[in-house]
This record gives C-alpha cells, sequence and structure tokens, in this order.
C-alpha cells in the first residue's frame, strides 16, 4: 500500500462563465521513503497538482476538484477542516517557488517556524531551541542569532533555507517541493538541492519534487513523471527516462537541458506541432 | 524607539511654531477685521476697539507680543465672545470636543476593523452587501445621516434627545453620526489591504503550515493594518477637534463651531486657538502613527531608523 496514492485527479478553473481543464484525470503514488519528481513546463497542470494535495487551491467556488487522493487510505479531498489542518504542515508539508513573498515580512523567521510547531507538535517544551535546531539542520550558522532575523535581512538562499526548515520542523511525512530552486541563482540551487537530498536520506521522508528542469532531479528523485497539459504522459525510473525517453515530449524537455561542454550547439525550444504529430503517431491519445 | 519618538517631538516644534507663524499674518492679510460686522461704528469707536485690543500697532508688534503671551498660556480675548479668554473659551469647548470626538473615534475603529476583517475574509453576498454599506457610509453626508437618526431614535422611539449635551446619552446620536463617515473609511481600507494581504503568497504559506483561517487573517492584518494606520492620524484629529456640521446639527457646544466662526469673523485670536488646537492633534497623531507603523513592520522601521 502507497503512502500517498492519486486517483483520476481532475482540477478544472473557471473564470468568466469558461471552465478550463488544468490537470485531465492524473493517478500516481508515492511509497515511504521515495521521492518522486513531477517534470513539465508552466501551464502543465504539475504545479496546480501538487497545491490539491493539502487542499490549497482557491476555495471560493473558482476551482473544482474531483477523484481521490489517499493519505495512509485516508481520502484528503474528504477530509473536513480540522482533519485538513492537521495534514497540513503535520503531515504534508510544503516548500514554495518563490522564498521572499512566501515568509511573511512582518514576524520573523524563528516566529513563523515556531508557529508551525506549536500548532503540530503541542508536547515540545522548548519551542524556541527547536525552532534553533531546526534552522541549524538546514546549514544555518549563528541559528540563535537569526531566530529573530526578519526575512528582508535574509538572502534568498537563506530564506529557502528557512522555508525548508519551517516545512521540517514538525516531522511531515511528505514534502511537497513547488519548483524549490527557480528563483534562485545557480549556485545556491546546488545547495539548495544537496540539502535536500541530505534531508530525505537522513530522514527517510517522502518527497514529491515539483520541477520543469530535468537537470535537478537526477540522484535527488528516484522516479519522474512528466507532466503535459494536464496529463502524465510519461513515467518511470529516473534513469530510464533520462537515457530513454519514449514520449516526444519528455525527448523534447530532456533536449532543453543546456549542457556544459558543447559551445556553439544552440540552445532548444520546445516545437509544439512536431510533438502532437509524433505524439499521434505513436499512438499516444489526447 | 524612545530616540526615535523624542527625535520627532522635537523635530515637531519648528513645525508648530511656522504653522502658527504662517496662520498669524495669513489672517491679518485678509480683508476686513474683527469689527466688520458690528453696525457701524464711528471711526472714534473704532480706534478705541484698535487700540484696547492692540491692533493699532504694527504686525511685527503684535507677533511679539502673541509670542509672549503665548509663553504664558495666554491666547489673549476674544475679539466676538466679550470678556471670554480665548484659553478659557478653547479649554471649554475642547473638553466637549474630545468627549464626542473620543466616543466617535472607538465606535469608527471598532465597526470600522469588524467590517473591514469579516468583508475580506468571508466572500459572495455577505462581503457584497459590507461593501455596498461602507461605500453608502462614505457617499451619506452627515447633515443627512444626523437628521435621519434624529428622526429614527428621538422622534418616532424616543430614545433620545433630538438634540442638545446635558445628559450622558446625549453623546450617542451625535457620536455615531460622526462616526459613521470615518468607520466606512476604516472599512473600506481594511478589507482591501487585508484582502490584498491574505491573496499573497505568505498567506498561502500560512494555510499550508495548518494554521486555521482566523489565525492567517491575523497574521495577514498585522502588514494590513498599515494604511489605516496612516489614515487614523488626520482623521483621528479631525474627529477630536469637532465637526462644525454634527454640532450644528445637534446643538452642541463643540470647538468644531469655532473653525468656521471664528474666520468668518476675522477673530483673531479665536482662529489661532482653533489653528493651534488642530495643529497639535495632527502632529501628534502623525508621530503616534509613525511610531505604530514602525512597530507593525520592521522595514518600516528600518527605513526610518527606529532600533528597538
Amino acid at each position: 500500500m502507497s503512502m500517498l496514492s492519486v486517483e483520476n485527479l481532475k482540477i478544472s478553473f473557471k473564470s468568466g462563465g469558461r471552465v478550463t481543464e488544468a490537470v485531465k484525470g492524473v493517478s500516481f503514488h508515492v511509497d515511504k521513503g521515495e521521492s518522486v519528481a513531477i517534470v513539465g513546463e508552466s501551464g502543465s497542470g504539475k504545479s496546480v497538482t501538487a497545491m490539491s494535495l493539502a487542499r490549497l487551491l482557491p476555495r471560493d467556488g473558482s476551482c473544482e476538484v474531483s477523484g481521490r487522493a489517499l493519505f495512509d487510505s485516508e481520502d484528503i479531498f474528504q477530509m473536513n477542516p480540522k482533519e485538513l489542518r492537521a495534514l497540513r504542515g503535520g503531515k504534508i508539508a510544503y516548500v514554495f517557488q518563490e522564498p521572499s513573498t512566501s515568509l511573511n515580512p512582518v514576524f520573523s523567521v524563528g516566529e513563523q517556524i515556531a508557529e508551525a510547531v506549536r500548532l503540530h507538535r503541542p508536547e515540545v517544551k522548548d519551542v524556541r531551541a527547536c525552532v534553533v535546531e531546526a534552522l541549524e539542520e538546514v546549514g544555518i550558522r549563528r541559528a540563535a542569532e537569526r531566530y529573530s532575523a526578519y526575512p528582508h535581512e535574509l538572502s534568498g538562499g537563506m530564506q529557502q533555507r528557512v522555508m525548508i526548515a519551517m516545512a521540517l520542523s514538525c516531522r511531515p511525512r511528505l514534502l511537497v517541493a513547488d519548483e524549490p530552486t527557480t528563483a534562485l541563482d545557480v549556485t545556491i540551487q546546488k545547495q539548495i538541492i544537496d540539502l535536500l537530498r541530505e534531508i530525505l536520506k537522513n530522514r527517510g521522508m517522502s518527497m514529491i519534487l515539483i520541477t520543469h528542469n530535468f537537470g535537478i532531479i537526477r540522484g535527488l528523485c528516484s522516479r519522474v513523471l512528466v507532466m503535459f497539459r494536464g496529463r502524465i504522459v510519461e513515467s518511470g525510473p529516473t534513469e530510464e527516462i533520462l537515457y530513454n525517453p519514449k514520449h516526444p515530449y519528455t525527448k523534447a524537455l530532456i533536449a532543453c537541458i543546456p549542457r556544459l561542454g558543447r559551445s556553439g550547439e544552440r540552445l532548444v525550444s520546445i516545437d509544439y506541432e512536431k510533438i502532437d504529430r509524433e505524439a499521434r503517431e505513436l499512438g499516444y491519445a489526447y | 524607539m524612545i530616540r526615535y519618538a523624542l527625535r520627532r517631538i522635537i523635530f515637531a516644534v519648528p513645525v508648530f511654531f511656522i504653522i502658527i507663524t504662517a496662520v498669524f499674518f495669513m489672517v491679518r492679510f485678509v480683508p476686513g477685521g474683527p469689527f466688520d460686522r458690528e453696525r457701524q461704528l464711528s471711526p472714534e469707536t473704532l480706534a478705541a476697539l484698535n487700540a484696547y485690543y492692540g491692533l493699532d500697532d504694527s504686525l511685527p508688534v503684535q507677533y511679539v507680543k502673541f509670542l509672549k503671551n503665548l509663553s504664558r498660556g495666554d491666547l489673549g480675548p476674544s475679539y466676538k465672545y466679550q470678556n471670554r479668554s480665548v484659553t478659557e473659551l478653547v479649554r471649554e469647548k475642547a473638553k466637549v470636543s474630545l468627549e464626542l470626538g473620543g466616543a466617535a473615534l472607538a465606535i469608527a475603529l471598532t465597526v470600522g476593523l469588524a467590517c473591514g476583517a469579516v468583508s475580506a475574509m468571508g466572500r459572495g453576498r455577505l462581503s457584497g452587501a459590507l461593501d455596498a454599506v461602507s461605500l453608502a457610509g462614505i457617499c451619506l453626508p452627515a447633515f443627512v445621516v444626523g437628521p435621519v437618526l434624529i428622526w429614527i431614535f428621538s422622534l418616532k422611539l424616543g430614545w433620545f434627545n433630538a438634540m442638545g449635551w446635558r445628559e450622558a446619552r446625549d453623546i450617542v446620536l451625535p457620536s455615531v453620526t460622526l462616526a459613521l463617515f470615518y468607520a466606512a473609511w476604516i472599512a473600506k481600507l481594511f478589507k482591501d489591504s487585508e484582502a490584498r494581504e491574505l491573496a499573497k503568497d505568505y498567506s498561502r504559506t500560512a494555510i499550508a503550515k495548518g494554521e486555521s483561517p482566523l489565525r492567517v487573517a491575523a497574521e495577514a492584518s498585522r502588514a494590513a493594518l498599515s494604511p489605516v494606520v496612516s489614515y487614523l492620524a488626520p482623521a483621528a484629529a479631525g474627529m477630536l477637534t469637532g465637526s462644525f456640521v454634527v454640532e450644528s446639527i445637534f446643538n452642541i457646544p463643540g470647538l468644531g463651531k469655532f473653525f468656521i466662526s471664528s474666520a468668518l469673523d476675522s477673530d483673531y485670536t479665536m482662529i489661532m486657538g482653533c489653528v493651534m488646537v488642530y495643529a497639535i492633534f495632527i502632529i501628534c497623531f502623525n508621530i503616534l502613527a509613525d511610531i505604530a507603523l514602525a512597530l507593525l513592520n520592521p522595514r518600516v522601521a528600518k527605513e526610518l531608523g527606529v532600533r528597538k
């Protein structure tokens, strides 16, 4: 039995009488301790898929979600608000793309992590010490001092480390990282990826990594789901997908990874007509 | 923080003097004098009056005299209300206006923030209805609201006196009338900024942490309160120094009426009294607002150079 099992997930958005189907029937699973990447470009439905797992999509009626998402055999989509609050942060924690806007600018980073600890781990006596420990674990030096720093006093990389510390502070079983490195410098990206890899190894936690970048998932995720236009078009072990992609869209995405040492080579852009043509020839249904 | 406040207060002193100096000379440059409204005075009488009040001195001499008297807390006699000193008049009227304005301020803050919060957190009909009410509150002038309240609550229901300032309950209708406009503005300001903050990424982070909707809204409100605080400085000064319209409708002996009448009467000393009260309120509330903004937002504190 998988820890998380998503069945026939459909997500559609209504705006001004028009309904847009963002996710058109997606099924996948994540096992305990497993790390899965969902790869796709903007608009492929990968982010909304991730958001739906803790019901973080707008609740104002503009967004409709159907299907099932079983977490430990419990359907997330059937949970009441109280169960949802226990799930969010406590069992499924998130790291978002933009750390600078994802932290509240008027509270110190320590207080923001402390809030999560108080919510999900009421047994912790010394919350401050627990937060400092969490900050140290993500590689923040002088953590006790940084506790009272405000987000704007930290660099983007540091802010993302704080986000990760906040996510980890409540010992979640699944970490959902939505493009966690996209807003960061390339050198910092590597540090964050290394940090995530180390944490996954140490904690035996599961992760869903959302990215458009095939380059960062090697050695981090054991399995890949490729999403295109609201569907999973290909899935399998990372190495296999990387070296032997089947779907024309996967091939196009992999061809987009820029490589060092190949000077003079042009950056590739995706030719959708070609993908559609080839996909039809290969018998993929849309 | 204390150093910042002290610095602001020290800088406020010259500002205050610039204001009163400008007003002192400006009112005297306006054509007409304090005794023009009386029935035709003989030139001798007018000269005697001007001499009695020191108005025949040159302007610089008058100004120096004014400053000298001011240092003793004496604003001089009122030209319009014989035998009353301006200091005494202002003190007496300001007390009434402070009571009325204080009640109005409390109502405006409570009602405004509550409506704004509910409107920002709720959605659909409730939110729309509250927005419509606050828009109406902004648009309805006090001279419409006041008489309507009098008609309903004193003429029809008989709960309150129609006017006057004798019993404790006399404060209710005028303070509600005065508060309505400000409450509506506060509601609108707070709703808009709270909704903006709730739509931000960090509010999503708070939800993803497992916080309750109320907690998420409370954390967002710390940033959302800033526009309200900025607005409160002039709004509080306006409410506490009295309103001409509300005082006239309910026949209340407050300071608001003097802002208009003293200017019309060229009652120089009374104008100075009113201007000084208003200037002090505006200056103090702006300092308080800036301190509050710095307390709410560490980024603002950094810009202002406030150290905790």
